[in-house]
């Protein structure tokens, strides 16, 4: 089979609420990890999976005052709703998407005098659960 | 073709920026220059893709905005250009990154020697239908 590549560009990512993050982010990346204990029993290693998490870290040119602003969206849900979910669409490439939901975060604000405002963030996903679709 | 263009988006509107400048202000690279002037050129590397999906086209594009001024007596010229970088700097509209200025040097263009001094600015594009 022919070798494929997928980069990038190929990312398509939306937020419930509207805001045009496509135009801002830089880089999208969602880590899934097991958390898997071991036990040394006298058969050997055994290993147990206690619970699953997850962390979505996204990196974006920051867009404050921007109409549909991400920062200043994300800034409001971070205030206003700490501990309610905001829905998160990844589509890495066609036939493969994740939908995940995560804890609001504050965006950073500010930045050096030579560059181009940024803001980085390391999101919850709340409980580790996520729906992928692979076609 | 596209509705907007990179022209009518970035090019042009920095020049109309710029225009309150004492000086000859080009969007493009003029067959002649006429001193004192400041002309939009593109940088290397011009359109880099940095963000996310490719459904619409966001680029940030590089450009250098040359600065140049009659070459004629050191001094004067240094001044000149000096003055000249100032106003452009001031003008820069918002949305721009300046990263630098380029040492001034002494360029022979057709008939005419220019001091000339880059500004290096970067800005984002969106490709709109």
């Amino acid at each position: 089979m022919a070798t494929t590549v997928i980069t990038g560009r190929d990312i398509s990512l939306s937020f419930t609420g509207g805001t045009d993050i496509e135009a801002q982010a830089t880089s999208a990346v969602l880590t899934k990890m097991n958390e898997r204990q071991e036990y040394e029993t006298l058969d050997g290693t055994a290993y147990k999976t206690v619970r699953t998490t997850g962390t979505f870290a996204l990196s974006m040119l920051a867009d404050w005052g921007k109409t549909s602003s991400v920062c200043e969206a994300l800034w409001a849900a971070a205030e206003s709703a700490p501990d309610t979910d905001i829905s998160i669409t990844l589509t890495t490439a066609t036939g493969a998407q994740f939908v995940f939901p995560i804890k609001p975060e504050f965006p950073s604000a500010g930045g050096s005098g030579i560059d181009a405002q940024t803001v980085d963030f390391s999101f919850t996903v709340t409980g580790g659960t996520v729906v992928e679709t692979f076609s | 073709m596209p509705a907007s263009t990179i022209l009518s988006q970035v090019r042009q509107p920095l020049a109309t920026a710029l225009a309150s400048v004492a000086g000859n202000v080009y969007a493009y690279v003029p067959e002649s220059v006429i001193p004192p002037a400041v002309v939009c050129v593109p940088d290397s590397p011009y359109i880099e893709l940095e963000t996310i999906n490719k459904s619409t086209i966001h680029a940030k594009l590089n450009f250098t905005i040359s600065v140049a001024v009659a070459y004629n007596s050191n001094p004067a010229s240094l001044d000149n250009i000096e003055q000249l970088i100032m106003s452009v700097l001031a003008v820069i509209p918002t949305g721009y990154v300046v990263s630098s200025v380029e040492r001034p040097t002494v360029t022979q263009v057709g008939a005419s020697t220019l001091l000339i001094a880059d500004v290096r600015v970067s800005t984002y594009y969106t490709q709109t239908a």
